[in-house]
């Protein structure tokens, strides 16, 4: 296998700045380069060494490098840690030399794809790194951390052992007809059978559930703003974005396009996205963006509607408030109240709805409808902090999937099927969670008969 | 003349099926045997058959066996197991007449042309330039083979316990083979050692039958040789007695005359056919337990109890014995027995039995580290054919999992080694729903047939019966009664076969007596085999990837160093080689998968961070 290089630290300025070596040339590559008072032969492992990497006649840079011999290290390879002086400029030209004498450009992820391949972390506790990496926010990070201390990994091994003591009993009755132990055993069996499987199904149900909760912690929430033409959305978005980075955030959003910003209200990742405007007469592109902006309000978590307080409510405004479905939650936004209002607030029926009365041109409102937002999405399932939550698509699937051949197992216990049917759909669903995890075989079902029959004639 | 294509040594039921094999696909073979006489013996329970040992039987009936026959002449009892599940899981079972079952396969052996037999040990194996050369054997005969098949048995090296007596035994009261196995010592192989054990056998007249519970066989008895017409002879019943509290207390208070309990044997023995004193030390909360007995033989006085195999004490056993509910005034003829022997770790062979190391020597049965009569005569007949194959220059002939128990078998044995003597579950067959026992012959006659061992009449009766099948199947799927068509009214739950066939009984006129079982197993499993298959198809997808030659495992550190090591050396071309090197557990073969799709990835010039977007599906 090759020997990658990359830089570890994210590019912009700062004082220090890391690369690292990961492969079985990385301590011999910092020896061509390293000179200090000590020979890189000599380095003990785990122990920092300060010296100057020099290429030729060519100081590179001042560094310290601590090396760590495989397989004790992350990747499980020889790797070679050298904290250099910050910024680009010097990185590159580190790094650069190292490429000039093999090392490769390590690829995305490659360091933890390394320390998978070498047995270092599970699957499962691969995928959390690469979370934790890139949590945005404190709750992401939680379920990531849940991910890498191997707690879903526990809980679909402690299905898996359910699921196996459900086969190793249909499997000792198909095996063993004339044994008296295990046709005691089958009398009481079929019916605990079922509502075991049951159990299995609601705990997968719940589990598979939680992915939408789980991406939600991992992604954040998409508030919409939505209303009919000309009310005044994008200056909202802007105003939003603005009022909450000289607020809150020292991180900046990224801009992804036109209608989409990512904020952070209070720790929340949110995504704020600015609709089409919804109106009665619209053309036929306007009518596409539309059909879009009814798809996008049914994904969020919550929605602005905006009404434009200089005009009185229209059928536009009525169409736009028809095209969010009624399970999102809706905070009503009264703009332009730095204009002459012809809107009457006092109508019974918009009082009703508590809406917030803005101005999105001056700012005016701002901070109560931000405040409004962020206790709205707080109120939105936060989930208690031990709770396992699924935050990636692969492992739902696999439930998903487990969960459908647990039902036919069931249909077929209903329906008095043959037992050999019945485990062939329950080994299905175990090889779905056992895809998550990793193995089992035929032995383990083996076992787990002879340990609890007493077989043999 | 001293000189065969092919020599067999061992005369038991794996033997028995090497050497037909090879004589009757035209090799000049030699049988080398203690004694003719105890040729065919069952050793153990005098039974053939029973779960997924049945279909290992129907298996080698439908390759061109011999077992399937002999049973169905010599059986006096014939059930059909499992018949509450589906037909993948029917397990046909006989008792046999040990006697009359020894002479039947006696005569077939010495009217098979091709065939001798040699009444004599074998001593060593004789190699010269270190090819296989022949055999040498205990009386100082010197015979020469193209290829030599070891089907021992027990008799390596056995060693037989009853309490603290031991004797050297390769089976109750037969001297066992040292010579030879002094001389496989010397080959480097890996050998170990098993144990495994039998119950006392009693005078059928001493027993009190009113006392126990009968077991008659089935009414109409189901053939295991898919030639044989029907089973026409008398049919005698078992009898189901169980222990007593007397029973439990005696073998508790005497555990340390055991063999097994007292140290004395340190082979390992088998869980699912453990001693009595097994049973009750490790369900101490079990009180009773279900013993057979089981006649062993038509004009037999041997009734053997099946359940209760013991290495007690002898004194001991037979108070024990007595204890037992309608046995309190039997005669005891023979005392039960643990027995230890040598086995070559089944790693050391390819695919197709043959060993690694030396080439032309083949190993099939009980020295491979199974047990049971069923499990070896498949490896004989397995074994018996590729010899053949092997001297005639043509590929090996393997079996895959998704094809037959017997290919289940083999590839557990070669791939994963044994830890305890190995028997065959339907479990083991992941495949299972495709290997039903009805369908041997649909799976393997045809192969039976084309490397020359199974008959013309055996190919063109299976092409018969499928024909006549097929058509009642499309039938069923075409008459309608009721808006729907037969085949849709039996998978509504709950329907019975019967209640089908009067709906319409012209669809089912021309099916001959088995017939049925099938037609409606296929209707039945249709939509599973459907599933099945494209698994399978999945699986050997993944099996046929080629592995680049200049794959340097060295470097892939991802792999576990013994399985680098092991895929060097062999430098399989495919993974489904790879996974047929011993050794090597499915995991490995996970990460060879990960590292050959990351390999082409790199090289295609595409990277991709995510690690997660193939599935591998273990066949």
């Amino acid at each position: 296998m090759d020997t990658i290089a990359a830089i570890s630290t994210p590019s912009g300025i700062s004082a220090l700045g890391v690369i690292r070596l990961s492969g079985r040339e990385s301590i011999p590559l910092l020896t061509r380069l390293f000179k200090g008072h000590k020979k890189v032969s000599s380095f003990e492992h785990h122990r920092a060494y300060v010296g100057k990497l020099i290429d030729g006649d060519t100081l590179l840079d001042d560094v310290v490098v601590i090396i760590f011999k495989a397989p004790s290290s992350y990747t499980g390879e020889d790797l070679v840690e050298i904290s250099c002086h910050g910024g680009r400029i010097v990185l590159e030209r580190v790094l650069k030399a190292f490429f000039k004498y093999g090392a490769k450009p390590a690829g995305p992820g490659e360091f933890t794809q390394r320390a998978f391949l070498n047995g270092k972390m599970d699957l499962l506790q691969a995928e959390a790194i690469e979370d934790i990496i890139t949590a945005e926010s404190e709750l992401a990070l939680l379920a990531a951390q849940s991910l890498l201390s191997g707690k879903l990994s526990e809980k679909i091994n402690e299905l898996k052992t359910q699921l196996i003591e459900l086969i190793s009993g249909f499997e000792a009755e198909i095996e063993f007809p004339e044994e008296d132990d295990v046709t005691d055993h089958v009398r009481q069996a079929l019916e605990s059978r079922y509502v075991l499987i049951q159990t299995i199904i609601d705990y997968l149900e719940t589990l598979s559930d939680s992915f939408e909760q789980g991406m939600l912690m991992k992604e954040g929430f998409t508030v919409a703003i939505f209303g009919a033409p000309n009310t005044g959305k994008s200056t909202l978005l802007n105003q939003m974005i603005g009022f909450e980075r000289a607020l809150v955030s020292d991180q900046p959003g990224t801009t992804r396009d036109y209608i989409r910003e990512k904020i952070m209200i209070h720790g929340l990742p949110v995504t704020l996205i600015d609709m089409a405007g919804i109106r009665t007469d619209a053309g036929q592109i306007e009518k596409e963006g539309m059909e879009q902006s009814k798809r996008l309000l049914k994904e969020s978590s919550l929605a602005l509607f905006i009404l434009d307080g200089t005009r009185p409510v229209s059928a536009d405004d009525q169409l736009a408030l028809e095209s969010c479905p009624e399970p999102i939650p809706k905070i009503w936004v009264i703009n332009k109240i730095d204009c002459r209002m012809k809107l009457s607030i006092e109508d019974p029926l918009i009082k009703a709805k508590k809406p917030f009365l803005i101005s999105a041109l001056k700012g005016t409102g701002m901070r109560e409808l931000v405040l409004a937002v962020n206790e709205s999405l707080n109120k939105r399932s936060i989930p208690q902090k031990t709770e396992l939550v699924l935050t990636h698509i692969r492992h739902k699937n696999s439930l998903v999937q487990a969960r459908m051949f647990l039902s036919e197992a069931q249909k077929g216990i209903k329906t008095n099927q043959e037992s050999e049917i019945v485990v062939y759909e329950l080994k299905n669903a175990l090889n779905e969670l056992r895809i998550l995890t990793g193995e089992v075989t035929v032995e383990d079902i083996l076992s787990h008969i002879f340990s609890h029959f007493c077989i043999g004639k | 003349m001293n000189s065969f294509d092919i020599l067999v040594i061992g005369g038991g039921h794996a033997g028995i099926e090497a050497v037909l094999a090879a004589a009757r696909m035209g090799a000049k073979a030699g049988l080398i045997t203690l004694s003719i006489e105890t040729i065919a013996e069952m050793s153990c329970n005098p039974a053939i058959g029973g779960l997924s040992k049945g279909h290992l039987v129907r298996e080698v009936d439908a390759l061109g066996g011999e077992m399937g026959h002999a049973i169905d002449q010599c059986g006096i009892q014939f059930r059909m197991l499992n018949q509450t599940k589906g037909p993948a899981v029917w397990g046909p079972r006989a008792q046999a007449d040990k006697k009359a079952y020894k002479s039947y396969m006696q005569e077939v052996l010495k009217n098979q042309s091709n065939l001798t037999l040699i009444p004599d040990g074998a001593a060593a194996l004789i190699f010269k330039d270190k090819k296989l050369y022949g055999v040498e054997t205990e009386s100082g005969d010197t015979y020469s083979a193209g290829a030599v098949i070891i089907t021992t048995g027990t008799f390596l090296n056995g060693i037989t316990h009853r309490g603290r007596e031991k004797k050297p035994e390769g089976r109750y009261g037969e001297k066992p083979s040292i010579k030879l196995a002094e001389f496989l010592k010397t080959l480097s192989l890996k050998i170990g050692r098993l144990k495994t054990g039998t119950p006392c056998r009693l005078h059928k007249d001493s027993l009190d039958y009113s006392r126990m519970e009968i077991q008659e066989g089935d009414p109409v008895p189901h053939p295991f040789s898919f030639s044989t017409g029907a089973i026409t002879q008398k049919q005698v019943p078992c009898y189901l007695t169980h222990t007593t509290d007397e029973t439990k207390k005696i073998i508790l208070e005497n555990l340390h005359l055991s063999a097994l309990y007292s140290g004395e044997i340190k082979g390992i023995g088998p869980r699912y056919c453990p001693s009595i004193e097994d049973k009750f030390v490790k369900f101490k909360d079990k009180n009773h337990h279900l013993l057979f007995i089981e006649p062993e033989g038509m004009d037999s006085s041997f009734m053997y109890v099946n359940g209760a195999a013991s290495s007690l004490q002898t004194d001991v056993q037979i108070r024990m014995i007595r204890s037992i509910r309608g046995l309190e005034k039997s005669e005891i003829l023979r005392v039960g027995y643990a027995i230890e022997y040598d086995f070559v770790q089944p790693t050391e062979l390819h695919p197709h039995l043959e060993l690694k190391k030396y080439e032309n020597l083949f190993l099939a049965g009980q020295i491979n580290g199974t047990s049971g009569y069923e499990e070896a005569a498949a490896q004989g007949i397995m074994a018996g054919i590729n010899a053949v194959l092997k001297l005639g220059n043509q590929s090996p002939f393997v079996l895959k999992r998704s094809e037959a128990y017997t290919g289940v078998l083999i590839d557990d044995l070669v791939t994963k080694g044994v830890d305890e003597p190995y028997r065959m579950f339907t479990s083991r067959a992941e495949h299972r729903l495709m290997l039903r026992q009805d369908t041997a012959d649909r799976r393997l006659t045809e192969k039976g047939y084309r490397i020359g061992l199974a008959t013309h009449d055996d190919f063109s009766r299976m092409k018969k019966k499928y024909e006549r099948i097929e058509h009642s199947v499309q039938l069923m799927k075409k008459r309608r009664i009721r808006g729907k068509t037969l085949a849709e009214h039996y998978l509504v739950p709950f329907t019975e076969i019967q209640s089908v066939k009067q709906m319409d009984p012209s669809v089912f006129n021309d099916l001959e007596a088995f017939d049925e079982v099938t037609v409606f197993a296929d209707i039945k499993y249709e939509g599973y085999m459907d599933r099945e298959n494209a698994s399978i198809r999945k699986a050997l997808l993944i099996d046929d990837r080629v592995i680049p030659q200049d794959f340097c495992y060295e470097e892939m550190s991802g792999l576990r160093i013994e399985a680098r090591q092991k895929f060097s050396q062999v430098r399989p071309r495919n993974l489904g080689q790879a996974r047929g090197i011993p050794g090597i557990s499915p995991a490995d073969i996970q990460m060879l998968l990960i590292l050959l799709e990351k390999r082409r990835k790199s090289v295609s010039q595409k990277e991709e961070s995510d690690i997660v977007n193939f599935e591998v599906e273990e066949s």
